[in-house]
């Protein structure tokens, strides 16, 4: 009886997670809308041929980029897991590192190898081979690869760890060639993970702005998010602005609600996964990995090598000491953190309040999760400022605010990581749990919080490398006061800066790859106490 | 509002002991225009030295989002000026209602076109123009024309005119010099066309790393090189069609609290004070040159025969049409 109760109080506070998340980003957005049809004279143009060409042009990259990013991954991450050599840790690490990339800059990084100055031209030059032209589609898709492809590998590669120990032995013993053991015990582990993480993607990609229009070759490149920028900048048009969002968020939304309707198969009782995978396999199955990781390394490596190339000459200590720099650093690093503080208790809060249910009320907390990413920055900006001068300076409150939209879109990670491991728990401690009458504190101290930490780690160093200030939202706010990196990095490309702003990009990534360190040992930490 | 908060609380002490507190002018700018880099810092130390004020800057992302917030903030805006909107969108600040007439003498103006615009002050302008490596491309085109039928090789890249007011002054540029054959223009200059970006710091970097042979950009780029790395290679073609003018503006708010403190800064934003300093921030020509010494770098820079500005109103009317044609021309 008493679990029951402590059941409902966990849905119930998932439930109220759900609702104050969905608030925060529907709200703004009627505001808009609200606004908008206050003042006559306004609509009419909400889905033109324009608009509609785009919105098709959208979809088709995010599939394709989407597909050509996760595929890839289920064998790089594979390979990482299932192999142990001097060094793979630090390869994990630096596979992981272009996710960390602004978006900024990952196009000119690409175009140093793949532009038609490039490394990889001149190399064809050489041979005698010309180079073909990357702008357009293929571009696009080349620079979302490059960005999503180590946030795939991210999402996939818990999945193995998730393997109970005896599977792997009993394939040991069965004599289970590599088809067969990727068929019966990988799969069934790896699926719902896809599932996420080809949401996950799409949904970044669908939203992509200024990297697709650097490298798509023209206005047939664009997306649906240029088309919100237009309606709300230059057209003023506030319905147009909330429709064109809701539609996006809508379409999203039921894409990859299909994705989430893969769920974790059931994998039997088990006494843990093994600390260390051990598979043996004939070289042939090594090369092929040796080959996946190599070819991984050099695709991922290159353009950040550039990056790193191009900044080496620059004004190191000028950058480094200008005052405002260190006001931008100070900003990130605490945005960084509280985000990804916001993002794990309220992801938490989603996945628990799922777990157990069945059908749609399952899902809604995933749903409501994804939601933020498909949110266009711009209009969730321009609501909020509309919402919040009722009571404040908008300036005043830039900071929390990129924070708080930074933490949002970081919530599909968290759930997409901590969702398949409660789901996984909760079938192997569920029924136990509810039959010794353990619950709310105790089953929190003793089953989730061990079961959330480890992974937890994962995704809050991920949010927290993600979130050194993503300005969007707050374009209207007047957020001077409230500089960030990426802002900062903006700031000195269009003053003419170039060689302050690659030394910026580089310090980005490090700062990025440092919080995402610093979170998952701090985490890390917590477990072991 | 922290300043003002503290001005108010300052204010409400002073008052008790007999002196007037500080007045706060509101000015809403774009983020590049008060960044360490920009004009902004140095223009508001020499306006405070004198008019015993508070100049407090609101800068949002660029021109084109000034007037997006001016129009969600309605009539209870806190601005007092409004700073920094392209020539090309003042049609939409004064259809919205959110300028007065600003009451300044704009004779003087040294802008290669008559602007008297009781509503806009203008405060700095420019040529856009084409830039190129002379040490790459040696006989770059001399007109639109010749650009879009150079050599295959001939790349250039320029900016959306939906994100970017580059990208709007080119669409301006070839439908004041093509006219109805603008679609036509485009098709044929399509094959050139590298990419477009979003806005112009993505094209710039694009062209500083070689990947095209021109940029969309201004005649004053090359001044930046030249005073800042002491490097000339990087210049403006001129074109013997004329050169589309932008011309930045600013004005007073329809709702400006401090009027009067308003119309002064506005004064003084034409003074050869304030003028002095937007040519080596902005990297723009100051609007009424009397009296301000361009560094000598910019007596190197190319002078247009032509100057060509289309009307803001015929802009507002037909810039969505004008969008779709370009697209329509571009965007398959």
């Amino acid at each position: 009886m008493g679990g029951r109760v402590v059941r409902r109080t966990g849905t119930l506070i998932g439930n109220v997670t759900a609702l104050l998340v969905g608030l925060t980003l529907f709200l703004p957005i009627l505001a808009l809308l609200a606004t908008g049809l206050q003042e006559a004279g306004q609509g009419g143009r909400w889905l033109d041929g324009r608009t509609l060409l785009t919105l098709r042009f959208t979809l088709v990259q995010a599939t394709l980029s989407a597909l050509l990013a996760v595929l890839p991954a289920v064998l790089v991450a594979r390979a990482l897991v299932r192999r142990s050599f001097p060094g793979r840790d630090l390869l994990e690490r630096l596979l992981a590192l272009p996710v960390l990339v602004p978006a900024l800059v990952a196009g000119s990084a690409l175009l140093v190898l793949f532009g038609r100055r490039g490394w990889v031209a001149e190399l064809f030059g050489m041979l005698g081979i010309p180079w073909p032209s990357i702008y357009g589609l293929t571009g696009i898709l080349i620079g979302h690869v490059f960005l999503n492809l180590p946030l795939a590998v991210r999402i996939l590669a818990p999945a193995w760890r998730a393997v109970p120990a005896e599977q792997w032995r009993l394939a040991r013993q069965l004599g289970l060639g590599d088809l067969a053991r990727f068929r019966l015990i990988e799969w069934p582990a790896l699926a719902p993970r896809i599932a996420r993480a080809l949401g996950i993607v799409f949904m970044l990609c669908f939203t992509s702005f200024a990297l697709p229009m650097t490298l798509g070759g023209g206005p047939a490149g664009t997306t649906m998010e240029v088309a919100i920028y237009e309606a709300l900048r230059v057209d003023a048009d506030l319905v147009r602005v909330a429709v064109l969002a809701l539609l996006q968020i809508a379409l999203c939304s039921v894409l990859v609600g299909i994705g989430l309707g893969v769920r974790t198969i059931r994998s039997g009782v088990s006494t843990g996964a093994p600390p260390k995978l051990r598979v043996e396999d004939g070289l042939l199955a090594k090369a092929l990995d040796g080959l996946v990781l190599a070819a991984a390394l050099l695709f991922l490596g290159a353009p950040l090598l550039a990056l790193l190339l191009e900044a080496a000459g620059g004004p190191w200590w000028k950058v480094l000491s200008a005052p405002m720099f260190l006001v931008a650093l100070r900003n990130s690093v605490v945005v960084a953190l509280a985000a990804a503080l916001i993002s794990l208790v309220a992801g938490s809060l989603l996945v628990l309040g799922a777990r157990g249910r069945a059908g749609f009320l399952m899902r809604a907390g995933e749903y409501v999760g994804s939601i933020p990413l498909v949110t266009p920055a711009l209009a969730l900006g321009a609501g909020l400022f509309l919402l919040l001068r009722r009571v404040v300076d908008p300036a005043e409150v830039a900071l929390p605010a990129i924070a708080l939209a930074n933490g949002l879109m970081g919530l599909p990670y968290v759930v997409a990581i901590l969702g398949p491991e409660v789901a996984r728990r909760e079938m192997e401690h569920g029924r136990l749990c509810r039959a010794l009458g353990i619950g709310g504190a105790t089953r929190w101290r003793l089953i989730d919080l061990p079961t959330l930490l480890p992974v937890a780690g994962l995704a809050g160093g991920l949010v927290a490398a993600f979130s050194l200030g993503d300005f969007g939202v707050v374009a209207l706010f007047g957020a001077d006061e409230a500089r960030t990196l990426p802002m900062h990095l903006h700031l000195q490309a269009g003053s003419y800066r170039s060689a302050d702003a690659a030394v910026t990009a580089v310090v980005l990534v490090v700062l990025a790859a440092g919080l995402m360190w610093a979170v998952e040992r701090g985490l890390a930490h917590a477990v072991r106490r | 509002m922290k300043r003002k908060l503290a001005a108010t609380v300052l204010g409400s002490m002073t008052i008790m002991s007999g002196v007037q507190a500080k007045p706060v002018l509101d000015v809403y700018t774009y983020s590049s225009f008060t960044s360490e880099w920009g004009p902004g810092p140095e223009l508001e130390r020499r306006f405070e030295a004198s008019c015993g004020c508070d100049l407090v800057w609101t800068s949002v992302d660029d021109g084109v989002a000034i007037l997006s917030r001016l129009k969600l903030e309605g009539a209870s805006s806190k601005a007092d000026v409004v700073l920094g909107l392209d020539s090309s969108l003042t049609a939409e600040a004064k259809d919205g209602g959110f300028v007065a007439p600003h009451g300044q003498d704009l004779s003087g103006l040294t802008l290669p076109v008559m602007y008297d615009d009781p509503s806009f002050v203008p405060y700095d302008w420019g040529y856009f123009a084409f830039v190129y490596d002379r040490t790459r491309l040696p006989n770059p085109p001399k007109s639109l024309a010749e650009l879009a039928d150079a050599p295959p090789d001939l790349t250039v890249v320029i900016q959306d005119p939906r994100t970017s007011t580059p990208g709007l002054g080119l669409l301006l540029w070839v439908k004041a010099v093509h006219g109805e054959d603008a679609r036509a223009y485009w098709e044929k200059l399509a094959p050139h066309i590298l990419t477009v970006t979003s806005g112009w710091s993505e094209a710039y970097d694009l062209f500083l790393k070689g990947e095209a042979s021109m940029v969309l950009s201004y005649t004053t780029s090359p001044a930046y090189h030249m005073v800042a790395e002491s490097k000339d290679d990087i210049q403006a073609a001129p074109f013997t069609d004329g050169h589309y003018l932008q011309v930045e503006v600013a004005a007073l708010a329809k709702n400006a609290q401090e009027p009067e403190l308003a119309k002064r800064f506005l004064q003084f934003l034409l003074s050869s004070d304030a003028q002095s300093i937007l040519p080596t921030t902005n990297w723009m020509y100051p609007a009424k040159s009397d009296g301000v010494e361009l560094p000598e770098e910019f007596s190197r820079l190319i002078q247009p025969g032509k100057a060509l500005l289309t009307n803001a109103e015929t802009v507002r009317v037909n810039r969505a049409a004008w969008v779709d044609e370009w697209f329509a021309a571009l965007g398959r």
